[in-house]
C-alpha cells in the first residue's frame, strides 16, 4: 500500500516539503502561534459548516434557527459555543502572531511576502468577525452591524457605496443579512483559505526566521525539523486551546439576545470586544463631527493598515534584534498601548447597559404569569391574548411597550423591591410580599424589558397548565 | 566561488588529493558551508569547511591547507548528514540530487525520541478528533429521531359528506411545526361516510383500526364515527389518486394502480392496500392525524 501510493504521489518529497522544514536553532514553545491559528481555522470551517445545517439566513427565521441550535439540537450549544469563542481566539492569536513576527524582525528580507499575506489574513479575520456578528440577528448583532456599516459610510468617495453594498440598498434588513451570510460563509473563506495557502508556501520557501540573533553555525548545529518536535509542542498548545474553548462553551455559552428590532431605540449598541478600541476612538472629542469622524473611522485605521502592508519595504534595517530597533519597538508599544488603553476605557466607561438574556426573559415570563401573578393588574397586548385568551386589566400601567422606556436593571430592581421609591403613587405590592427571590426579580426585569415578549408555541401548554388554565 | 562536483581537491602546494564527492549546505543560512572529498591517500572521505578553500578553478579546488593540516581533517560520517531536496538549495549550485547534503543534528537521529513524539502527536490529534466526533454526529442526527407528532387536524365538516360509501376528497391546510418554524402545506385526504357493513369490513382489520407509536397504542378508530379516511398518497410511489365513479374504484394515474372502495388492490404495482388514518369527530368537525406511511413496500411503516 505504501509503495503503491509512493509510486504515484512521490510521498518522500511531500513529506520533506510539509514535515521536514528546518528550524534554525531548534524547536521552541515560542513558535506555536501559527499552528494554533491553522487549527482554529480548521475548527471554524468545521463548526461553521455544521451550523449551516440548521441556520436560516433570513430575517424572519435566523434568530429562531439560532435558538433552535442553542436549545433544541443536541450539542448545538457546543458547536455554536466553539465557533463563537474560536472567533475571539483567532483575533487574539492573529495579533499575538503578528506582534511576535514584528518583535523578532521576521518580516524583513527575504520574508516580505510572508508578512504581506499575513496582513491580508489579519484583515480577513477581522472581516469574518464583523460579518459573523450579524448572523444571529439579535439586538446586539443588529445594532452593532448598523453602527459598523455607518462607520464605513463616512469614508470619502466610496463610503456611501460600501454601506449601500453591504446593506443591499438603503435599509439594514432582508438583503443585508443575506449579504453578510454569503460574504461570511463563501467569499471571505475562499480568499482566506487561498491566502493561508500562499502564506504557508511563501513561508516554506523563505524558511522559518529562527532566533533574532546568533551565530549561523550554532543555529545550524542546533536546528530541528518541524516534525516531530515542533509539531508535538504545537499540538500540546492546540490541545490546551481546544480545552479552553470547550470549557468556555460549557460555562460561558454565547448569549442570544432578543430578536433584532429596528424600532427599539433604547438598545445600547456595542461591537465585539476586538472592535471596541475603534468604537472608543470615535468618542474622543478630536474625532467629533463629519471630518473628525472620517479621520477616526476610516483614514486613521486605513493609514495604519497601509503602514503594516508597507512595513517590510521601508524598514530596510537588516538588524532583527528588537533591542537594536528602538524606533520600531517604540511605535509598537505606542500603538498597542493605545489599542489596549482605548479598549479598557471603553469597557470601564460603558453605560450600565441592559443586554437582555433571552433565557432569563423566558424565565421571567413564567414568573410574570405564574408566581408573580402580574397579569392580574397589568396588560401585555398580544401575549396576553395568546396566554389568557384576552388582554389583561388596566389596574396597573400596560407593559406592552415597557421595553422602549429604557429602564436599567438597577431601576427595575429597586422598583420591584419598593415600588413607591421609584414611582411615588404606585400601589404595586413589593416583590418580596409576593415571595419573589432576588434571582426571580432579575428574570422578571429581563422579561419586562424584552421587546419581543413571546412564548414559544411548544411551551404554551406547559405554561397554561402551571397557571391552572 | 563555484565548486563543481568531481573536480580535484588540491592542497596549498598544488598536489592532487582526490575528487569532490558531495556538498554540504546549511539550512539555517541557506549557503554551502562544507565540501566532502575522497582522499586517495587514506582511501576515506573527509569534510572540509569552505573557509579553507583558497580558490576554485576549472582545474581543481585549491585549499589553504598544507599536508599536515589535511591529515587532521575530520572524516565524513554519513549518519550525521542527510540528503536535501533541491528546492531548498541555491539554484546556482552545480550539483544534482543526492549529492547535496545537510547536517542532521543528533536530536533528529534519535529514533526512539522521534517515535515517541510522533505517537504522542497522533494521540493528541486523536483526542481532539474523538472529543469532536460524538457531539458532531449527535448534532447532525438530532432531527432524524424526533418521533412522530400526533396532532389532530380539522379537515372539514361531517355534514358536508353526501351519501354513504361515496368517497369525497377533503382539502385542508396542514400547519406543522418544523424545527424552528411553522410550515403550512396544502394536503388532501379521501373521506368516506361508511355504511355499517362497510365500516365493519374495514375495521375488522386491526391495521386499519389500531394505531401505535413505539409499541404503545395511542388511538383506536371507532365504528360509531361512521368514518373511514384514506391517506391521499398511493401506496406505490406516493402519487395522488382519484375516484372513478363509473367503475367504483380508486385509480392512480402514475402507474395504473387500482384500488377498491375498501382500499384493497385490484390491479397494478401497488404493494399494499390504501392507508387508513386515525379519525374522530368533535361536534360536526372531522379531525384526523395526518400520518404518512412509506410508499413502495408491503408493510405499513410510518414515516411522518
Amino acid at each position: 500500500m505504501k509503495t503503491w501510493l509512493e509510486d504515484r504521489l512521490n510521498l518522500k518529497v511531500l513529506k520533506e516539503l510539509i514535515l521536514l522544514e528546518p528550524i534554525p536553532g531548534g524547536a521552541k514553545i515560542a513558535y506555536v502561534f501559527g499552528s494554533m491559528l491553522l487549527f482554529l481555522l480548521i475548527l471554524q470551517i468545521l463548526t461553521g459548516i455544521f451550523l449551516m445545517f440548521y441556520y436560516a439566513p433570513t430575517v424572519d427565521h435566523a434568530w429562531d434557527s439560532i435558538r433552535y441550535i442553542m436549545e433544541d439540537v443536541d450539542f448545538g450549544w457546543m458547536i455554536r459555543g466553539i465557533h463563537h469563542w474560536a472567533s475571539s481566539a483567532m483575533v487574539l492569536l492573529v495579533v499575538v502572531h503578528l506582534l511576535q513576527v514584528f518583535i523578532w524582525g521576521a518580516y524583513k528580507k527575504p520574508r516580505e511576502l510572508v508578512w504581506l499575506m499575513g496582513v491580508f489574513l489579519l484583515v480577513m479575520v477581522l472581516a469574518m468577525g464583523f460579518t459573523g456578528y450579524l448572523l444571529p440577528w439579535d439586538q446586539k448583532a443588529y445594532w452593532a452591524s448598523v453602527v459598523g456599516m455607518e462607520m464605513a459610510g463616512v469614508a470619502p468617495g466610496i463610503g456611501e457605496f460600501i454601506t449601500k453594498f453591504l446593506k443591499g440598498g438603503d435599509i439594514a434588513g432582508v438583503l443585508t443579512l443575506n449579504r453578510f451570510y454569503v460574504i461570511h460563509v463563501w467569499m471571505i473563506p475562499f480568499f482566506l483559505v487561498s491566502f493561508v495557502g500562499m502564506h504557508l508556501f511563501f513561508f516554506r520557501n523563505a524558511g522559518p526566521a529562527g532566533p533574532y540573533e546568533g551565530d549561523p553555525k550554532e543555529l545550524e548545529k542546533k536546528k530541528e525539523f518541524f516534525y516531530p518536535k515542533q509539531i508535538f509542542i504545537d499540538l500540546m498548545a492546540v490541545l490546551i486551546l481546544f480545552l479552553i474553548l470547550v470549557l468556555l462553551s460549557v460555562f460561558k455559552p454565547p448569549e442570544l439576545w432578543s430578536k433584532a428590532n429596528p424600532a427599539v431605540s433604547a438598545f445600547n449598541p456595542e461591537p465585539e470586544w476586538y472592535f471596541l478600541f475603534l468604537f472608543q476612538l470615535l468618542k474622543l472629542p478630536v474625532f467629533a463631527g463629519g471630518i473628525g469622524e472620517m479621520i477616526g473611522a476610516v483614514l486613521l485605521p486605513g493609514a495604519f493598515l497601509l503602514l503594516l502592508i508597507l512595513l517590510p519595504f521601508f524598514d530596510r534595517n537588516p538588524s532583527r534584534n528588537p533591542f537594536k530597533r528602538p524606533a520600531a519597538m517604540g511605535v509598537m508599544v505606542l500603538v498597542m498601548g493605545g489599542i489596549i488603553g482605548l479598549t479598557t476605557l471603553s469597557i470601564a466607561t460603558a453605560p450600565p447597559s441592559f443586554p437582555l438574556s433571552h433565557k432569563l426573559a423566558q424565565k421571567g415570563l413564567e414568573i410574570y404569569y405564574v408566581k408573580g401573578q402580574c397579569y392580574t393588574c397589568h396588560a401585555i397586548a398580544k401575549l396576553d391574548e395568546k396566554v389568557l385568551g384576552a388582554t389583561g386589566p388596566d389596574i396597573g400601567p400596560a407593559l406592552t411597550d415597557e421595553s422602549d422606556r429604557g429602564r436599567t436593571l438597577d431601576w427595575l430592581m429597586k422598583h420591584f423591591k419598593d415600588p413607591p421609591s421609584m414611582t411615588p403613587d404606585s400601589v404595586m405590592p413589593p416583590a418580596e410580599a409576593l415571595g419573589l427571590t432576588e434571582e426571580e426579580m432579575v428574570a422578571l426585569s429581563h422579561f419586562v424589558s424584552d421587546p419581543i415578549k413571546d412564548v414559544p408555541d411548544r411551551e404554551l401548554p406547559e405554561l397554561r397548565k402551571k397557571m391552572g388554565l | 566561488m563555484e565548486i563543481v562536483l568531481n573536480s580535484q581537491i588540491l592542497d596549498k602546494t598544488g598536489n592532487a588529493l582526490g575528487p569532490v564527492t558531495n556538498l554540504v549546505v546549511s539550512q539555517s543560512s541557506r549557503q554551502e558551508t562544507h565540501l566532502i572529498f575522497y582522499c586517495k591517500k587514506d582511501k576515506a572521505e573527509h569534510l572540509v569547511s569552505l573557509e579553507h578553500v583558497e580558490e576554485a578553478t576549472p582545474d581543481g579546488v585549491r585549499l589553504k591547507l598544507g599536508p599536515e593540516e589535511i591529515e587532521r581533517l575530520p572524516f565524513y560520517v554519513p549518519e550525521e548528514y542527510k540528503e536535501i531536496d533541491l528546492f531548498e538549495v541555491d539554484p546556482e549550485l552545480r550539483a544534482y540530487k543526492g549529492k547535496v547534503l545537510t547536517f542532521l543534528p543528533a536530536s533528529e537521529r534519535d529514533i526512539g525520541r522521534r517515535k515517541f513524539m510522533a505517537v504522542a502527536s497522533g494521540g493528541i490529534m486523536a483526542i481532539i478528533a474523538a472529543a469532536m466526533a460524538f457531539p458532531m454526529v449527535k448534532f447532525l442526527i438530532y432531527p432524524m429521531y424526533q418521533g412522530f407528532i400526533n396532532v389532530w387536524v380539522k379537515i372539514g365538516k361531517f355534514g358536508t359528506l353526501a351519501s354513504e360509501n361515496t368517497p369525497q376528497l377533503m382539502k385542508f391546510v396542514k400547519v406543522s411545526k418544523q424545527a424552528y418554524m411553522t410550515d403550512t402545506v396544502d394536503k388532501s385526504l379521501w373521506v368516506i361516510k361508511g355504511s355499517k357493513e362497510f365500516l365493519e369490513m374495514i375495521y375488522a382489520d386491526e391495521q386499519n383500526r389500531v394505531f401505535q407509536n413505539e409499541g404503545k397504542i395511542f388511538w383506536e378508530n371507532k365504528q360509531e364515527n361512521q368514518l373511514v379516511v384514506y391517506s391521499g398518497k398511493c401506496t406505490h410511489l406516493g402519487c395522488p389518486f382519484r375516484w372513478d365513479e363509473a367503475t367504483k374504484t380508486f385509480h392512480c394515474p402514475c402507474h395504473n394502480s387500482v384500488f377498491k372502495l375498501n382500499g384493497e388492490v385490484v390491479s397494478g404495482p401497488a404493494p399494499r392496500r390504501l392507508d387508513v388514518l386515525p379519525v374522530k369527530i368533535e361536534g360536526d368537525e372531522i379531525l384526523v392525524i395526518d400520518a404518512e406511511y412509506r410508499a413502495g413496500i408491503k408493510p405499513k411503516e410510518r414515516i411522518a
